[in-house]
Protein backbone atom coordinates (compact mmCIF):
# COMPACT_ATOMS: atom_id res chain seq x y z
CA UNK A 1 0.00 0.00 0.00
CA UNK A 2 1.09 3.41 -0.95
CA UNK A 3 2.51 5.91 1.93
CA UNK A 4 -0.44 7.85 3.06
CA UNK A 5 0.29 12.14 2.90
CA UNK A 6 -2.25 14.53 4.13
CA UNK A 7 -2.75 17.45 2.05
CA UNK A 8 -4.84 20.56 2.63
CA UNK A 9 -7.86 20.93 0.96
CA UNK A 10 -10.95 23.31 0.91
CA UNK A 11 -14.10 21.57 0.52
CA UNK A 12 -16.60 24.10 0.23
CA UNK A 13 -16.76 26.57 -2.40
CA UNK A 14 -18.73 29.15 -4.04
CA UNK A 15 -18.33 30.61 -7.77
CA UNK A 16 -20.35 33.48 -10.04
CA UNK A 17 -22.24 30.25 -11.27
CA UNK A 18 -24.00 30.68 -7.88
CA UNK A 19 -23.61 33.83 -5.84
CA UNK A 20 -19.57 33.65 -5.51
CA UNK A 21 -17.54 36.52 -6.55
CA UNK A 22 -14.94 34.46 -8.25
CA UNK A 23 -14.94 32.63 -11.62
CA UNK A 24 -14.05 28.81 -11.10
CA UNK A 25 -10.44 29.55 -12.65
CA UNK A 26 -10.10 32.51 -9.97
CA UNK A 27 -11.10 30.03 -7.30
CA UNK A 28 -8.35 27.61 -8.01
CA UNK A 29 -5.87 30.37 -8.90
CA UNK A 30 -6.61 31.86 -5.29
CA UNK A 31 -6.35 28.29 -3.46
CA UNK A 32 -3.28 27.39 -5.43
CA UNK A 33 -1.69 30.44 -3.95
CA UNK A 34 -2.82 30.02 -0.73
CA UNK A 35 -1.12 26.52 -0.70
CA UNK A 36 -4.00 24.52 -1.12
CA UNK A 37 -3.51 21.39 -2.86
CA UNK A 38 -7.13 20.76 -3.98
CA UNK A 39 -10.35 22.08 -4.10
CA UNK A 40 -14.67 20.75 -4.19
CA UNK A 41 -16.69 23.20 -6.32
CA UNK A 42 -19.43 23.11 -4.86
CA UNK A 43 -21.89 25.82 -6.31
CA UNK A 44 -25.42 26.48 -4.93
CA UNK A 45 -28.00 24.16 -7.13
CA UNK A 46 -25.70 24.22 -10.06
CA UNK A 47 -23.28 22.03 -11.36
CA UNK A 48 -21.74 24.45 -14.74
CA UNK A 49 -18.53 25.99 -13.21
CA UNK A 50 -16.96 22.21 -12.47
CA UNK A 51 -15.46 22.16 -16.35
CA UNK A 52 -14.08 25.43 -15.92
CA UNK A 53 -12.46 24.69 -12.48
CA UNK A 54 -11.34 21.38 -13.71
CA UNK A 55 -9.30 22.88 -16.61
CA UNK A 56 -7.97 25.61 -13.53
CA UNK A 57 -6.64 22.29 -11.59
CA UNK A 58 -4.69 21.17 -14.86
CA UNK A 59 -3.30 24.52 -15.02
CA UNK A 60 -2.54 25.81 -11.66
CA UNK A 61 -1.56 21.97 -10.33
CA UNK A 62 -3.95 21.47 -7.76
CA UNK A 63 -6.81 18.46 -7.68
CA UNK A 64 -10.50 19.54 -7.99
CA UNK A 65 -13.22 17.67 -7.14
CA UNK A 66 -16.39 18.35 -8.95
CA UNK A 67 -19.77 19.08 -7.07
CA UNK A 68 -22.48 21.16 -5.80
CA UNK A 69 -24.87 22.04 -2.73
CA UNK A 70 -27.83 20.90 -2.26
CA UNK A 71 -29.20 24.48 -1.57
CA UNK A 72 -32.49 23.29 -0.07
CA UNK A 73 -34.99 25.12 2.32
CA UNK A 74 -34.52 22.29 4.81
CA UNK A 75 -30.51 22.19 5.04
CA UNK A 76 -27.75 21.98 2.62
CA UNK A 77 -25.58 18.94 1.63
CA UNK A 78 -22.22 19.25 -0.47
CA UNK A 79 -22.04 16.23 -3.19
CA UNK A 80 -18.65 15.79 -4.80
CA UNK A 81 -17.91 14.34 -7.40
CA UNK A 82 -19.85 14.93 -10.25
CA UNK A 83 -21.13 11.74 -10.59
CA UNK A 84 -25.35 12.03 -9.43
CA UNK A 85 -27.29 14.73 -11.22
CA UNK A 86 -30.12 15.06 -8.82
CA UNK A 87 -32.53 17.87 -9.03
CA UNK A 88 -31.88 20.10 -5.97
CA UNK A 89 -35.79 21.15 -5.79
CA UNK A 90 -36.52 17.05 -5.35
CA UNK A 91 -35.04 17.12 -1.84
CA UNK A 92 -37.05 16.94 0.99
CA UNK A 93 -36.73 16.08 4.90
CA UNK A 94 -38.77 12.94 4.20
CA UNK A 95 -36.82 12.16 1.29
CA UNK A 96 -33.27 13.35 1.96
CA UNK A 97 -32.19 9.54 3.11
CA UNK A 98 -33.01 8.33 0.11
CA UNK A 99 -31.53 11.05 -2.35
CA UNK A 100 -28.21 11.00 -0.59
CA UNK A 101 -28.08 6.92 -0.77
CA UNK A 102 -28.86 7.30 -4.23
CA UNK A 103 -26.15 10.21 -4.82
CA UNK A 104 -23.49 8.27 -3.00
CA UNK A 105 -24.53 5.12 -4.96
CA UNK A 106 -23.73 7.02 -8.01
CA UNK A 107 -20.35 7.34 -6.95
CA UNK A 108 -20.31 11.03 -5.16
CA UNK A 109 -19.47 11.65 -1.25
CA UNK A 110 -22.38 13.81 0.40
CA UNK A 111 -21.00 15.98 3.16
CA UNK A 112 -23.97 17.94 5.88
CA UNK A 113 -22.36 21.22 5.22
CA UNK A 114 -22.62 23.71 8.28
CA UNK A 115 -25.27 22.06 10.10
CA UNK A 116 -26.16 24.45 12.71
CA UNK A 117 -25.40 27.98 11.14
CA UNK A 118 -28.27 30.15 11.82
CA UNK A 119 -30.88 29.28 9.86
CA UNK A 120 -34.12 30.98 8.62
CA UNK A 121 -34.91 33.99 7.76
CA UNK A 122 -30.70 35.03 8.40
CA UNK A 123 -29.97 31.97 6.24
CA UNK A 124 -32.64 29.54 4.91
CA UNK A 125 -31.68 25.92 5.25
CA UNK A 126 -28.83 26.92 6.96
CA UNK A 127 -29.73 24.96 9.85
CA UNK A 128 -30.23 21.87 9.18
CA UNK A 129 -33.60 19.71 9.62
CA UNK A 130 -32.80 16.54 8.08
CA UNK A 131 -33.93 13.89 10.25
CA UNK A 132 -31.58 11.46 11.90
CA UNK A 133 -31.76 8.54 9.60
CA UNK A 134 -29.39 10.85 7.00
CA UNK A 135 -26.73 10.23 9.43
CA UNK A 136 -26.67 6.32 8.25
CA UNK A 137 -26.07 7.35 4.38
CA UNK A 138 -23.92 10.69 4.28
CA UNK A 139 -19.95 10.25 4.11
CA UNK A 140 -19.24 13.47 5.93
CA UNK A 141 -19.95 16.31 8.07
CA UNK A 142 -18.87 19.75 8.21
CA UNK A 143 -17.87 19.91 12.05
CA UNK A 144 -16.44 23.39 10.76
CA UNK A 145 -17.60 26.23 8.97
CA UNK A 146 -16.45 29.40 8.75
CA UNK A 147 -14.93 31.40 11.25
CA UNK A 148 -13.62 28.95 13.16
CA UNK A 149 -14.15 30.22 16.44
CA UNK A 150 -17.86 30.69 15.20
CA UNK A 151 -20.08 29.17 18.35
CA UNK A 152 -22.13 27.36 16.20
CA UNK A 153 -19.03 24.90 15.40
CA UNK A 154 -19.62 23.85 18.88
CA UNK A 155 -23.18 22.59 18.56
CA UNK A 156 -21.53 20.99 15.43
CA UNK A 157 -18.65 19.20 17.19
CA UNK A 158 -20.84 18.24 20.01
CA UNK A 159 -23.25 16.80 17.57
CA UNK A 160 -20.38 14.76 15.92
CA UNK A 161 -19.28 13.24 18.94
CA UNK A 162 -22.51 12.11 19.49
CA UNK A 163 -23.03 10.71 16.12
CA UNK A 164 -19.53 8.63 15.76
CA UNK A 165 -19.80 7.76 19.21
CA UNK A 166 -23.11 5.92 18.09
CA UNK A 167 -21.29 4.23 15.14
CA UNK A 168 -22.24 6.49 11.61
CA UNK A 169 -18.71 6.67 9.84
CA UNK A 170 -19.31 10.38 9.03
CA UNK A 171 -15.88 11.63 8.04
CA UNK A 172 -14.70 14.95 9.75
CA UNK A 173 -14.47 17.97 7.65
CA UNK A 174 -14.33 21.92 7.27
CA UNK A 175 -15.86 24.07 5.21
CA UNK A 176 -14.99 27.75 4.41
CA UNK A 177 -18.26 28.12 2.35
CA UNK A 178 -15.69 30.38 0.10
CA UNK A 179 -16.91 32.92 -1.52
CA UNK A 180 -14.67 35.49 -3.17
CA UNK A 181 -11.54 37.28 -1.89
CA UNK A 182 -11.26 37.89 1.95
CA UNK A 183 -8.84 37.72 4.62
CA UNK A 184 -8.20 33.97 5.62
CA UNK A 185 -7.72 34.80 9.18
CA UNK A 186 -9.86 32.80 11.83
CA UNK A 187 -10.45 30.04 8.71
CA UNK A 188 -9.34 26.59 8.43
CA UNK A 189 -8.70 23.49 6.28
CA UNK A 190 -9.30 20.18 5.92
CA UNK A 191 -6.49 17.39 5.49
CA UNK A 192 -6.87 14.36 3.19
CA UNK A 193 -4.67 11.46 3.87
CA UNK A 194 -4.40 10.19 0.35
CA UNK A 195 -2.51 7.13 -0.82
CA UNK A 196 -1.34 7.24 -3.87
CA UNK A 197 -1.40 10.47 -6.61
CA UNK A 198 -3.13 13.51 -5.66
CA UNK A 199 -6.39 13.85 -7.58
CA UNK A 200 -10.15 13.88 -7.10
CA UNK A 201 -10.68 10.20 -7.19
CA UNK A 202 -7.93 9.41 -4.38
CA UNK A 203 -9.46 12.27 -2.31
CA UNK A 204 -12.72 10.93 -2.57
CA UNK A 205 -11.41 8.13 -1.27
CA UNK A 206 -9.68 9.52 1.42
CA UNK A 207 -13.11 10.96 2.58
CA UNK A 208 -15.06 7.45 2.27
CA UNK A 209 -11.97 5.73 4.24
CA UNK A 210 -12.28 8.51 6.76
CA UNK A 211 -8.60 9.76 6.43
CA UNK A 212 -9.74 12.74 7.40
CA UNK A 213 -9.19 15.83 9.72
CA UNK A 214 -9.95 19.88 10.41
CA UNK A 215 -7.08 21.98 10.75
CA UNK A 216 -6.70 25.11 11.30
CA UNK A 217 -4.28 27.36 8.80
CA UNK A 218 -1.12 26.55 10.09
CA UNK A 219 -1.51 22.85 9.93
CA UNK A 220 -2.51 22.33 14.03
CA UNK A 221 -5.38 19.61 13.51
CA UNK A 222 -8.42 20.03 15.74
CA UNK A 223 -10.40 17.39 15.08
CA UNK A 224 -9.80 13.95 13.40
CA UNK A 225 -12.17 11.73 12.26
CA UNK A 226 -11.94 8.98 14.83
CA UNK A 227 -12.60 5.57 12.59
CA UNK A 228 -10.54 4.29 9.12
CA UNK A 229 -12.41 2.02 6.70
CA UNK B 1 -39.93 37.99 -29.82
CA UNK B 2 -41.89 37.94 -26.23
CA UNK B 3 -42.85 34.50 -25.88
CA UNK B 4 -44.33 34.45 -22.37
CA UNK B 5 -44.78 37.45 -19.28
CA UNK B 6 -46.26 37.06 -15.91
CA UNK B 7 -46.44 39.31 -12.82
CA UNK B 8 -47.24 37.29 -9.62
CA UNK B 9 -48.14 37.83 -6.69
CA UNK B 10 -45.70 35.44 -4.18
CA UNK B 11 -47.32 35.19 -0.62
CA UNK B 12 -46.31 33.74 2.32
CA UNK B 13 -48.15 30.76 2.21
CA UNK B 14 -45.45 30.25 -1.14
CA UNK B 15 -42.53 30.05 1.10
CA UNK B 16 -40.58 27.16 1.22
CA UNK B 17 -42.39 26.27 -2.40
CA UNK B 18 -41.22 25.78 -5.90
CA UNK B 19 -43.90 28.01 -7.88
CA UNK B 20 -43.79 26.85 -11.80
CA UNK B 21 -45.00 29.29 -14.63
CA UNK B 22 -45.13 26.98 -17.85
CA UNK B 23 -45.07 27.77 -21.66
CA UNK B 24 -45.28 26.44 -24.66
CA UNK B 25 -42.51 27.92 -26.92
CA UNK B 26 -43.76 27.46 -30.42
CA UNK B 27 -41.17 27.79 -33.26
CA UNK B 28 -37.35 26.79 -32.33
CA UNK B 29 -35.31 29.90 -31.88
CA UNK B 30 -31.41 30.52 -31.08
CA UNK B 31 -31.55 31.96 -28.53
CA UNK B 32 -33.70 32.36 -25.07
CA UNK B 33 -33.65 35.33 -22.57
CA UNK B 34 -35.28 34.97 -19.57
CA UNK B 35 -35.45 38.46 -17.29
CA UNK B 36 -37.43 38.35 -13.54
CA UNK B 37 -37.49 40.99 -10.87
CA UNK B 38 -39.36 40.90 -7.28
CA UNK B 39 -39.74 43.39 -4.20
CA UNK B 40 -39.64 43.67 -2.24
CA UNK B 41 -35.94 42.78 -1.60
CA UNK B 42 -35.68 44.11 1.87
CA UNK B 43 -37.61 43.66 5.02
CA UNK B 44 -38.41 46.86 7.00
CA UNK B 45 -40.90 44.82 9.66
CA UNK B 46 -40.73 45.84 13.11
CA UNK B 47 -39.87 42.33 14.18
CA UNK B 48 -36.78 41.66 12.11
CA UNK B 49 -34.55 42.23 14.76
CA UNK B 50 -36.72 39.64 16.95
CA UNK B 51 -36.75 36.97 14.06
CA UNK B 52 -33.15 37.35 13.61
CA UNK B 53 -32.77 36.92 17.77
CA UNK B 54 -34.59 33.59 17.20
CA UNK B 55 -32.76 32.53 14.41
CA UNK B 56 -29.30 32.91 16.26
CA UNK B 57 -30.75 31.79 19.65
CA UNK B 58 -31.87 28.07 17.75
CA UNK B 59 -28.04 27.99 16.80
CA UNK B 60 -26.09 28.73 19.45
CA UNK B 61 -24.76 26.52 21.81
CA UNK B 62 -25.92 26.79 25.38
CA UNK B 63 -24.79 29.19 27.67
CA UNK B 64 -23.77 31.41 24.46
CA UNK B 65 -25.39 34.63 23.65
CA UNK B 66 -25.42 36.35 20.57
CA UNK B 67 -24.52 40.17 20.78
CA UNK B 68 -26.76 43.07 19.55
CA UNK B 69 -23.72 43.67 16.66
CA UNK B 70 -24.06 39.80 15.44
CA UNK B 71 -27.63 40.27 14.83
CA UNK B 72 -27.59 43.33 13.31
CA UNK B 73 -25.23 42.65 11.02
CA UNK B 74 -27.85 40.28 9.90
CA UNK B 75 -30.42 43.44 9.18
CA UNK B 76 -31.83 44.00 7.19
CA UNK B 77 -33.28 40.63 6.66
CA UNK B 78 -34.24 39.97 2.82
CA UNK B 79 -36.67 38.21 0.68
CA UNK B 80 -35.35 35.91 -1.75
CA UNK B 81 -37.06 34.09 -4.60
CA UNK B 82 -34.22 31.94 -7.03
CA UNK B 83 -34.78 31.51 -10.93
CA UNK B 84 -34.94 27.93 -12.30
CA UNK B 85 -35.67 26.67 -15.74
CA UNK B 86 -37.21 23.92 -16.94
CA UNK B 87 -37.34 22.38 -20.87
CA UNK B 88 -39.86 19.22 -20.48
CA UNK B 89 -40.13 18.63 -17.21
CA UNK B 90 -36.10 18.63 -16.70
CA UNK B 91 -34.20 21.48 -15.31
CA UNK B 92 -32.09 23.29 -17.31
CA UNK B 93 -30.41 25.33 -14.48
CA UNK B 94 -30.61 27.39 -11.70
CA UNK B 95 -29.50 30.49 -11.16
CA UNK B 96 -28.71 31.04 -6.85
CA UNK B 97 -28.31 34.72 -6.37
CA UNK B 98 -29.34 37.32 -4.21
CA UNK B 99 -30.06 40.21 -6.65
CA UNK B 100 -33.80 40.93 -6.71
CA UNK B 101 -33.62 41.68 -10.92
CA UNK B 102 -31.35 39.49 -13.34
CA UNK B 103 -31.28 38.58 -17.36
CA UNK B 104 -30.24 35.48 -17.90
CA UNK B 105 -29.73 33.40 -21.25
CA UNK B 106 -29.43 29.53 -22.89
CA UNK B 107 -28.41 29.07 -26.53
CA UNK B 108 -27.20 25.78 -27.66
CA UNK B 109 -23.77 26.64 -27.40
CA UNK B 110 -23.48 28.46 -24.36
CA UNK B 111 -25.47 29.78 -21.41
CA UNK B 112 -25.51 32.13 -18.27
CA UNK B 113 -23.52 30.89 -15.36
CA UNK B 114 -25.80 28.11 -13.40
CA UNK B 115 -27.35 27.14 -16.49
CA UNK B 116 -26.83 24.63 -19.19
CA UNK B 117 -26.60 25.13 -23.01
CA UNK B 118 -29.34 23.48 -24.23
CA UNK B 119 -31.24 23.70 -27.87
CA UNK B 120 -34.39 26.12 -27.70
CA UNK B 121 -36.61 24.06 -29.21
CA UNK B 122 -40.23 24.07 -29.51
CA UNK B 123 -42.20 22.33 -26.74
CA UNK B 124 -43.25 22.97 -22.99
CA UNK B 125 -40.84 24.80 -21.29
CA UNK B 126 -40.98 26.51 -17.58
CA UNK B 127 -39.36 29.55 -15.32
CA UNK B 128 -39.64 28.04 -11.42
CA UNK B 129 -39.67 31.10 -9.08
CA UNK B 130 -38.42 29.45 -5.50
CA UNK B 131 -39.10 30.92 -2.14
CA UNK B 132 -36.23 30.28 -0.33
CA UNK B 133 -37.30 33.56 2.04
CA UNK B 134 -41.09 35.27 1.81
CA UNK B 135 -41.34 37.94 5.17
CA UNK B 136 -43.36 40.08 3.36
CA UNK B 137 -46.81 39.27 3.39
CA UNK B 138 -46.85 39.74 -0.34
CA UNK B 139 -43.94 40.45 -3.16
CA UNK B 140 -45.03 41.31 -6.75
CA UNK B 141 -42.34 39.67 -9.25
CA UNK B 142 -42.11 39.77 -13.14
CA UNK B 143 -41.16 37.38 -15.43
CA UNK B 144 -40.24 37.74 -18.85
CA UNK B 145 -39.30 35.92 -21.69
CA UNK B 146 -38.49 36.55 -25.09
CA UNK B 147 -36.98 34.17 -28.11
CA UNK B 148 -34.90 34.97 -30.90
Amino acid sequence: MSEIIYYPFELHCHTVHSDGAFTPRELVKAAAERGLKGIALTDHNTATGNAEALRAGEEFGIAVIPGTEWTTFYGHITVLGGRSDIDWRSVTPKNAADKVARAVMLGDAAVLAHPYRVGYPVCTGGRSEFPEEIFDVLTGYEVYSGLLADPTNRRSYAEYARLTAAGKKLAALYGRDWHGPSSDVGYGVTLLGISGTLNAANALEAIRSGRTAVADRNGNTIIETPWRA
Amino acid sequence: MKIFSAEVAVTRDDLHKHLKYPFRHLRDAEKLTVRYSYSPKRYEGDDSYALARAAFSASYPEGAEPSCADIEAELPLNNHLTLSLEREGKLVGTAHRHAPDAEYYVTAASASPGFTPTAVEKGEWAVVLSAHAVLDEKLTATIEVEAE
